[in-house]
């Protein structure tokens, strides 16, 4: 059940109505078991997974809390990292780290399919981030089985996050609130704002740039204008995805952590990893970048932990060389600006070329994660720096003069639907109506041409 | 205008729909005006009358504009347009 799929549009209402119709100490039940229907409605078999990493997640948190020797302690968090990362590797990498192993020894394995469950990084990092906690600090111990359980499991970020903490979200379960006005009003805004994201942004990019990147060998121009359509198309894809599950959860008078912040105004890799995908930035951050010496070792180790946590920050988005690509390029990138930026940027100019150069670094890396292949992505930038001819290009992307004002329009937009996403935006009545508006026509259109377009991040 | 050649046969880049906009003199104007109306109720203090009724002439247009055959994606670039200028009032209040 996916969020642009009408049957979530009906699965959302009926479990609101449920929820506000039982008593606040059952709450939990309903939000529970209406968790577990939605992820059995992608592949029931696979919830078993879910429920496994939410077990062995519990189990390891009310042993650390109880054990007291550093060592047992340390044997417990262990165990449960490596039972979970076990399971994380073997459905996620299991294919590809064997693949690469038979190419190292020249050998030609068979392998078995393995089906990646939807969500699965997603939900065994914010499990893990809890048995980390736990370690850290036993106090932080949950002991009421469903409630721990509905916090690896809650339907709204239960497939593509936010990756939220348990000290954040466990006290809102635990107080099983219903939405007030209030609520009801800022859930409905934060939804209108994904949808508008996900069916007029991004839907309208995707077939553009699938049009690119399956070309055998398109011009320059194609490639360059292809890219730049790939980098609104995932920004709005995803943020899309991150605003609906904040407006779902706020129905319910649950708030998640905002998960970006206008990224492509960034300023360099850094501030551009401060403000997009905030939840995995963050959790990499606590549990890797500074058990590993953080910001106060020295100028040598930094640079490795660097390259480190983004190379796995990239195999964390899919078990391809490509994804390592990407992520060793952001890493260099943040290692560059730690050995040669030094002074704050003051000046306007400085500032808005400094965004320029950001944006078009952020989106020459989009190439290596959009491409199907290492040798693809690399054949794609051999002709973004060969023969350019406007004209094939616009023709290969297939662009009318209502697509230039569609994609004008969307762009303009892009500071209104930040606003409309703050917690004290005051929108009038048209405003809200013209939202709709324009998701209900996309959402026609998408039904004429007769499929769905799923959400790029569902499949990591 | 020009005409480029891809696999699909001749192509425009300006216009390649059934029945363009342009075609429908009464959609167009019912546009114009919606377009007006909104702009107009965008920068007045109290124009939130106007913006509605420029979202009926955006309504009419859309009808007419249905019933003549041009492609939804038309009306929803429309759309998108009175959306941003609709903006401009959150701006003008004073939003975050």
């Amino acid at each position: 059940m996916s969020f642009d799929s009408l049957s979530y549009l009906l699965f959302l209402p009926a479990v609101l109505l449920l929820h506000r119709l039982c008593p606040p100490r059952g709450r939990w039940i309903v939000l529970l078991g209406a968790s577990l229907f939605f992820y059995a409605s992608w592949n029931l078999p696979l919830t078993l997974l879910l429920l496994a990493v939410i077990a062995v997640s519990y189990l390891a948190g009310r042993l650390l809390a109880r054990l007291e020797k550093p060592r047992q302690r340390r044997a417990v968090l262990v165990f449960a990292l490596a039972l979970c990362l076990g399971l994380l590797l073997y459905f996620k990498y299991f294919r590809f780290l064997a693949g690469a192993l038979a190419a190292l020894l020249g050998q030609s394995w068979k392998l078995w399919d393995v089906i990646v469950p939807i969500g699965v990084s997603f939900y065994t990092f914010q499990a893990l981030s809890y048995v980390i906690d736990v370690c850290r600090d036993p106090a932080r111990v949950e002991r009421h089985f469903g409630y721990y359980a509905l916090y690896v499991s809650f339907f709204p970020q239960l497939v593509a996050g936010p990756i939220e903490r348990a000290e954040r979200l466990l006290p809102q379960l635990r107080a099983g609130a219903q939405g007030n006005a209030e609520d009801l009003r800022t859930g409905l805004r934060l939804l209108l704002v994904g949808y508008f994201r996900k069916l007029v942004i991004a839907d309208f990019c995707g077939p553009l740039v699938t049009a690119v990147y399956a070309a055998e060998t398109p011009d320059g121009s194609a490639v360059f204008l292809g890219t730049l359509l790939f980098s609104l198309q995932i920004y709005n894809d995803f943020a899309g995805y991150s605003e609906i599950a904040r407006g779902s959860a706020r129905l319910f008078g649950i708030r998640l952590m905002r998960n970006f912040d206008r990224p492509y105004l960034a300023l360099g890799f850094r501030d551009f990893w401060r403000r997009w995908h905030i939840s995995l930035s963050q959790w990499f951050r606590d549990y890797l970048y500074i058990p590993l010496g953080g910001s106060r070792s020295g100028l040598a180790r930094r640079l490795g932990a660097t390259l480190l946590v983004f190379a796995l920050s990239g195999l964390w988005h899919g078990a391809n060389w490509t994804f390592l690509f990407w992520g060793l390029f952001h890493g260099a990138g943040l290692c560059l600006e730690l050995l040669f930026r030094r002074k704050p940027i003051d000046q306007p100019w400085q500032k808005a070329l400094g965004m320029l150069l950001t944006f078009l670094a952020v989106s020459f890396a989009w190439i290596f994660f959009r491409a199907s292949s290492l040798p693809h992505a690399f054949a794609l930038i051999q002709c973004l720096f060969s023969r350019w001819d406007l004209s094939a290009g616009l023709a290969l992307l297939g662009i009318t003069a209502t697509d230039g004002l569609w994609l004008g329009a969307a762009l303009l937009s892009g500071g209104l639907l930040h606003r409309l996403s703050q917690k004290d935006a005051r929108p009038r009545d048209m405003t809200l109506v013209w939202l709709l508006l324009c998701i209900a026509l996309a959402w026609l259109i998408r039904l004429g041409q007769g499929g769905e377009n799923a959400f790029i991040y569902f499949q990591f | 205008m020009g005409l480029l050649q891809n696999a699909a046969g001749p192509l425009c880049i300006y216009e390649r729909s059934d029945m363009s906009l342009l075609h429908m003199p009464a959609a167009l104007l019912l546009y114009l005006a919606a377009l007006l109306l909104t702009a107009l109720g965008a920068v007045r203090k109290k124009g939130l009358a106007l913006s509605y009724l420029g979202g009926l002439c955006w309504a009419g247009g859309s009808l007419l504009a249905w019933y003549g055959g041009t492609p939804p994606r038309e009306l929803l670039a429309v759309a998108l347009l009175l959306l941003l200028i609709e903006g401009l009032r959150m701006r003008r209040e004073g939003g975050p």
